[in-house]
Parts: structure tokens; sequence; C-alpha cells
């Protein structure tokens, strides 16, 4: 059995206007995603702004209700979860934000910070809970002497750190991090990218990474996802999602990648247009605007994301008439 | 061609301070650097290293009355900026030399259509009548590749994608034809794909008018994509200047190499450990002692605990702040 399994997830904000504040319209921002995670596996999620990608990230946990289609976590459905139930079940699922400086409280101590979740689930008494604390902060790499510090003494990488702390306190097995390392400086970003991994490692935890950046993901992930507008167009393991990607987004995507080799500028792929609004995505393939294979049927019919038989070893999905 | 060897812009020794609430930083620490027609700078650094601050100076636009220059000159062709008036200086900013910001949203006015702020620097610079600048904002949304210009002319900032509003602010910077574009993280705030599209515009922009460019950035992709030459920055000093090539090809100081090895690349094997510089990027306010890179230096020396090293001229014309090559 999965750890998780997602079938036709579906997330829909209504939007509403006019003198009456009728829905007008809806935002189209997770449309019929499926899929699933085994332990200890990572799977990135890349996608442009407005792809998606977070939405479905919080969905998984029931931060932004309702929403339709199933979510199940080691064979229990969330979504259909009563609120008890699914405190309980949140023990096991945990997140790191993207920005450091708005995802803790700026009147806590970074003790308090990392002992919530523990205090929250009734684990330990106070004092087991300060020392469950200091060890977790010496794990991230914090002085653990700083449990007394407030956030704002700590720079953007350190206070990464803190979340990624806090994150892994009750010892989850699924940890979904949302841009965890896109507010930080390059010299910082591989230290907190290292860190990720030998936890995860060492706690065999699997986790959802969402980002913009196909090179960070691929360093990160066993399996890539590839959103766009709502949907998942392209999945696979990275290597082949990243040295064969199939959809052309995908291909995009990576070719427009800034490469830090002077002379091998020329053979960029560079699209026309923009991504889609979500409140009025585009009938048929939702990339059609943007591609540059468009054919007939990719105007009137939303592609399926179907299996790609190329490499039978290697199994790659893709949602795309043409191939 | 004459004209390309001459000197468009040349810094000297340039040190600015900021006064902050917790005392005084030095951003700007004598700083020197050259810009040649139709040449592309980049300018290289991670948060608070005083590449943004060091483009303010340029435009004398620092925070007033908290930032001052202190020392140093700003020669633009055979002007001294930091010896111009207001007003004078009010006649070269947008005419000039063009300026566009990260934040595309906050650098346009949310109440004004963007037609209307095109046309207002046109006739601020330039002697036009209303219609004359109306058509010239027109052509440069047309030249900034925007869609159906003629109806995005009557639009409010609120209703264009980021893309589309650093397009805008891209034909606002250019509407003078200015020889100088500062551009300050053009496309950070900004997806990939639309990012290769906006630095491929301003690389065909270049082409056409010649301009010359000063890029400021982190990724040091961006700058190898869109360069000639480039100065890494750290806290607030220039620690390497290089030609572009040169740099990437056998970069000199331990912190660009450092930098260059930490990004992670699409070509390496999935999932290895990435390379990392140890440490914290320094606060302005507490910079170390001798050289501000030493304690995440992994070839540092006993001296460079003690002096800050300064710049040694290497062969190929490029230049590096470390004792390593004393």
């Amino acid at each position: 059995m999965p750890l998780l399994e997602l079938e036709n997830v579906t997330k829909h904000f209504p939007v509403f206007g006019g003198v009456f504040r009728r829905m007008v319209g809806k935002v189209h921002a997770v449309t019929e995603v499926s899929f699933s995670l085994e332990k200890g596996e990572t799977l990135g999620l890349v996608g442009e702004s407005g792809s998606g990608k977070s939405t479905l990230g919080r969905s998984i946990l029931r931060l932004s209700d309702p929403i339709s289609g199933s979510i199940r976590f080691e064979g229990k459905d969330l979504v259909s979860m009563g609120a008890r139930e699914l405190k309980h079940t949140r023990q096991h699922m945990q997140m790191i934000f993207q920005d450091p400086f708005s995802s803790v409280d700026p009147r806590m101590t970074v003790g308090s910070i990392v002992e919530e979740p523990l205090r929250i689930h009734g684990i330990g008494n106070n004092e087991t809970r300060r020392e469950k604390a200091a060890e977790l902060l010496e794990k991230v790499g914090i002085q653990p002497e700083s449990i007394r510090q407030y956030p704002h003494e700590f720079s953007g990488g350190q206070r990464q750190r803190i979340g990624i702390a806090r994150a892994i306190a009750l010892k989850p097995k699924l940890i979904i991090a949302d841009e965890p390392v896109s507010a930080l400086d390059v010299s910082i970003q591989s230290q907190i990218l290292n860190l990720l991994k030998e936890i995860r490692e060492e706690m065999n935890l699997a986790c959802i990474f969402i980002a913009h950046n196909m090179a960070v993901v691929k360093h990160i992930s066993d399996r890539i996802a590839v959103m766009y507008a709502g949907r998942i167009v392209e999945l696979g393991e990275s290597e082949s999602v990243c040295q064969d990607p199939r959809h052309p987004y995908t291909k995009a995507l990576i070719s427009s990648i800034p490469v830090p080799r002077p002379g091998k500028k020329n053979k960029k792929q560079i699209l026309q247009g923009d991504v889609p609004s979500p409140l009025n995505p585009p009938r048929g393939c939702a990339f059609h605007l943007r591609c540059p294979h468009v054919e007939e049927i990719c105007k009137r019919e939303i592609p399926p994301l179907n299996e790609n038989k190329v490499h039978p070893e290697k199994p790659h999905w893709v949602a795309c008439h043409l191939q | 061609m004459k004209e390309q060897s001459r000197l468009l812009l040349q810094v000297d020794s340039l040190k600015t301070i900021l006064e902050t609430e917790d005392g005084v930083i030095t951003p700007v620490n004598d700083v020197s650097f050259s810009i040649k027609y139709g040449q592309a700078l980049g300018v290289v650094g991670e948060s608070g290293c005083g590449k943004s601050m060091t483009a303010l100076s340029i435009m004398r636009l620092l925070p007033h009355p908290y930032g001052k220059i202190t020392a140093g000159s700003i020669y633009w062709q055979d002007d001294n900026l930091l010896e111009r008036s207001e007003d004078a200086m009010l006649k070269i900013r947008g005419k000039q030399i063009g300026m566009i910001f990260q934040e595309p949203m906050t650098a346009l006015n949310p109440v004004f259509t963007i037609g209307n702020q095109i046309c207002e620097t046109i006739r601020f610079h330039q002697k036009n009548s209303k219609e004359e600048s109306r058509k010239k904002a027109l052509e440069l949304l047309n030249l900034v590749s925007i869609p159906d210009a003629e109806m995005r002319m009557n639009d409010y900032p609120h209703q264009l994608s980021g893309g589309m509003r650093q397009r805008v602010m891209i034909a606002i910077a250019l509407s003078c034809r200015p020889q100088l574009l500062i551009a300050d993280e053009p496309t950070t705030a900004l997806d990939v794909t639309i990012q290769a599209q906006i630095l491929d515009l301003i690389q065909n922009l270049r082409d056409e008018i010649g301009m010359s460019l000063m890029l400021i950035t982190h990724d040091l992709g961006v700058i190898a994509e869109t360069c000639d030459e480039a100065i890494v920055m750290y806290a607030g000093k220039i620690v390497e200047k290089s030609s572009v090539a040169l740099l990437f090809e056998s970069p000199k100081h331990p912190y660009t190499e450092g930098l260059l090895k930490s990004i992670p690349l699409m070509e390496d094997k999935a999932k290895n450990t990435l390379h990392t510089i140890e440490g914290l990027v320094p606060s302005l306010h507490q910079v170390p002692q001798g050289c501000a890179f030493h304690d995440r230096c992994p070839d540092r020396m006993e001296q460079c605990r003690e002096n800050p090293p300064s710049l040694i001229a290497l062969p190929g014309e490029r230049a590096v702040a470390c004792f390593k090559y004393e």
C-alpha cells in the first residue's frame, strides 16, 4: 500500500462578484490530479506561479477545504475524515513553508516554536519537550543554546532550519516542503538542500518537494511531476523527466533555465505568451496557446495523462496529444 | 567603432554609507569599475552585498536622508555625477541612464494607465506633443512585444501579468533611448519561461539600439548568458572582476568558486550532495575583520583574519581580492 494516494483531486476556488455577491466564476487551481507516493520516496512538484502546485500541497494536508476527489494516507481517506481523526493523522504529515520570515511567530522563542507540535499533540511533559527541542535544533545545525532567542535574531537560512526542526519534531512520515529554498541565497540554498536530504534519509521520510526551479527539484527527488495550469502534464523518474522530457512545456521549462556556462546561450527555446489565467483556462490543452507544435485536436480536447511506453523499464506519464 | 574603447561610465573608489537604527553601515565600500560603450556588465552577489546600493548610488537615488556617498567619483562620460545638481540629475535619469527594478508592481503607479506613464517620461525629456508621445509610446510597447499594444495602453498596472509589467518597465526605461540601462534583478520575480523572454528581449534591444547594460542579479546563470564582463561583490566590496568567459572557466576568488559549485545543475547526477559554503552571509552590521569572507573560506590563512586584501591585477585583464594571489 502506498503511503499517500491521490485520485482526481480537484480544488476550485469560487469567485464572488456583483451587487449580490453571487458566484461569478471559479479559479481552477488544481484539476483532476492523481498520483501516489511510497514510504521514503520524494516527489518533486514543479511548475510556474499559478500552476497550482502550492494549492495541491496544502490540499493534501487539508489546509484548503473543501476539495473533491480522494486523498488516502495509509489507506484512510483524508477528504471525508472528521476533525478529531484528522488532527491525529496530521501528526504524521508536516509542512515546511517558503517564507522563513512569516512562517514562525515572531513573539515565540525558538524553543517554544519547535516544541509547539509536541505540546499540541500532548507528547511528554514540559521538561522532556524542552530537551527534545534542544536536540532537534542541534540536529538541524542551530546551537541548542539559542533556545531562548527570538526568530528575528536569525537569518533566513537559520529560520528555515528552525522550520525544519519544527516539522520533524513529531517524527512524521510525510513532509510537504513548499518552496523551502526559493527565498534563500545560493550559498545557503545548498546547505538547506543537503540538510533536507540528510534528514530525509535518516528518518526515512516521504517528501513532496514543491519548487519552481527544475534543477533544485532534480537534486532532491526520486520522481518529478510537472504541473501546468492546475494539471499534471508530465510525471516520471527524475532522470527520465530531466534527460528525456516528453511534454513540450517540460522541454521549454528545462531549456529556459539559465546555465552558468558562457557561450551556451543559443539553443534556448523561448515560449510565446503568458501563463494562462486560472480563472478562465483555455479550452482543450491548457498549453496550446504557447505550444510550438499545436494541432487542431489540442484546441478541442484535454489530453489525458497517458503512460509513455518508450522506455518500458522507466514508467513515465505524459499529457499530450502528440505523443 | 572608435567609441567602443571609450568609457561610458567610470566609478572610482565609491563609498556609500547608510544610517540605520542599529548604526551606520557601508553597503558600498571602495568600489571601482567601468562600463564601455555597448558593453554588458554583470554585478553578482548575495543579499546585502551592496549590489543594489551601487546602482542607486550611480543614479543618485539613495534613500534620503539616510544614504550618503562619502568618497569616490562617478564619471558619466566626462561629467562627475556627484558634482551635478539634483535638477541636472533629473535630466540624466531616464534620458541617458534608464533603470528597471525588481518588483514591477511597486515601480509602476497603480492609478495611471500604462500609456500615461510611458508618455509622461517621453514628454518630460523630449518636447513632444501629446499625440506624438502617444505614438512613440505605442511604438515602444510594440518594441517590447506587448500584444494588442493599442488596447493595453489604456490598461492599469494591475490588469497586467508580472511579465507584462516588466515589459512596460523596460518600455519606460527605453523611452528616451538611454545609453545605459541599469537593470536591478529584472527577472527575479518572474517565472523561468518568462525570464527567458525578458532576457531575450533585453538582448535584442541591445543589438538594435547599441545600449550598454549593467545587470544586477544573484543568478550566475543569467550573468553567463547575458553579460560580457562581471564583478562579484561580497559584503560591500568587489572580490573579483573578470570577463564572463574567464570567470566561469576559472574562478579565482574562493567565494566565486564556492558560489559556482553550489548551483544545482540539470546535468548533475540526480541526488548527489551539493557543494556548500559553510557559515552565513554576513550582515553589513557585523562585517568580519580582515577579509570579510575569511570565516567561510576553505583556503583561509593567518593574514586573512587581520588585513583586508585589496584587488590584485591578474593576467587576462582580471582582478581578485585575495591573499592567495599575492
